[in-house]
């Protein structure tokens, strides 16, 4: 096996950068395509991480409360008039109460 | 009460408060926690499936199984650790159901015709550095398919470990590693994309 294998076996087998095996990290090295895919995967970990980390997070539709407590009224998990009253354990379906309705977007939304 | 007065009522709680008025059924603890905790939950539904539609029906599918199970919930772990951990495994459910494999493995890191030309995987000419933008990254994480975006999310973005993808996804921890690799791979080689570049810039 070539050193060339023998690294992308081991980014393989141990996807954790910071503890490449000290072997595999040397050759990247003194290896220009091992040092590229060694920069980039761990270019991208690092902005996949900085993403998830401030990423605005996008509201869900309006409606989708609405959709929600009207489902948890039906079932008796809440009150419609909002009052403080205990809830008493219901026995429902394993399907959860039937099929929930799906949410109608009043605008086309893109699915990617 | 009001919607007002009820409105600023609920200003003054804290999530406990909340959580024990929505054991009680109390309908502004339940619209509190939504509110509090909706754009997270979304985003994590939005990130696992790539889908707007998907990402909407999970997120109330989540919801919905919070606020019938809230009344187990003892504060053992924070609430927004078994928020998430609930939705995650809404989506995995979701998964499952539609029949895609979460962790498939048939995939390669080859590109597909679609891709363009087979090139060589780590040629030092297509580094990546300043491809990498939040734009980019979100598109290529898109375009994963199912099985590498699920694993990519669950480790790179949400920082779950290998043991607790293993376990929710029901593969071995070797597996989630693999798998966690050719994510990366495929996203390298999305990256490198010319049209996909081309797209971030329209």
């Amino acid at each position: 096996m070539s050193d060339c294998e023998s690294f992308d076996t081991a980014l393989a087998a141990s996807p954790d950068l910071n503890r490449l095996a000290r072997r595999a990290r040397a050759h990247a090295g003194s290896c220009r395509r091992c040092a590229a895919l060694l920069r980039d995967l761990e270019l991208i970990v690092e902005r996949a991480a900085s993403l998830a980390a401030n990423a605005s997070e996008p509201d869900p539709p309006p409606q989708l409360w609405d959709q929600i407590r009207r489902q948890l009224e039906k079932e008796g998990v809440i009150h419609a008039n909002g009052r403080t009253t205990p809830r008493r354990a219901k026995p429902r379906p394993k399907s959860g109460g039937g099929p929930l309705p799906r949410l109608v977007h009043s605008t086309p939304r893109s699915g990617g | 009460m009001t919607l007002t007065n009820r409105a600023l009522a609920t200003e003054s709680w804290n999530e406990a408060e909340a959580i024990d008025r929505a054991k009680q059924g109390d309908a502004e603890a339940f619209a509190f926690l939504y509110h509090r905790h909706k754009r997270r939950v979304y985003s994590l539904c939005l990130r696992m499936t790539g889908n707007t539609a998907e990402a909407d029906d999970l997120a109330q599918e989540a919801f919905l199984q919070l606020f019938r199970k809230i009344a187990t919930f003892r504060g053992e772990s924070a609430f927004s650790t078994w928020l998430h951990r609930l939705s995650v495994n809404v989506v995995l459910m979701h998964l499952r159901r539609k029949g895609l494999p979460e962790v498939s493995l048939e995939e390669t890191t080859e590109p597909t015709q679609e891709d363009g030309p087979k090139r060589d995987i780590g040629s030092p000419d297509l580094a990546l550095i300043g491809s990498v933008d939040r734009v980019n990254l979100e598109r290529a994480i898109h375009r994963l398919p199912p099985g590498y975006r699920t694993i990519f999310v669950l480790h790179d973005m949400e920082g779950y470990e290998h043991n607790e993808i293993a376990e929710m996804i029901r593969c071995s921890i070797g597996n989630s590693k693999s798998q966690l690799h050719k994510a990366r791979m495929k996203l390298r080689d999305l990256l490198q994309l010319p049209h996909t570049q081309g797209a971030a810039r329209s």
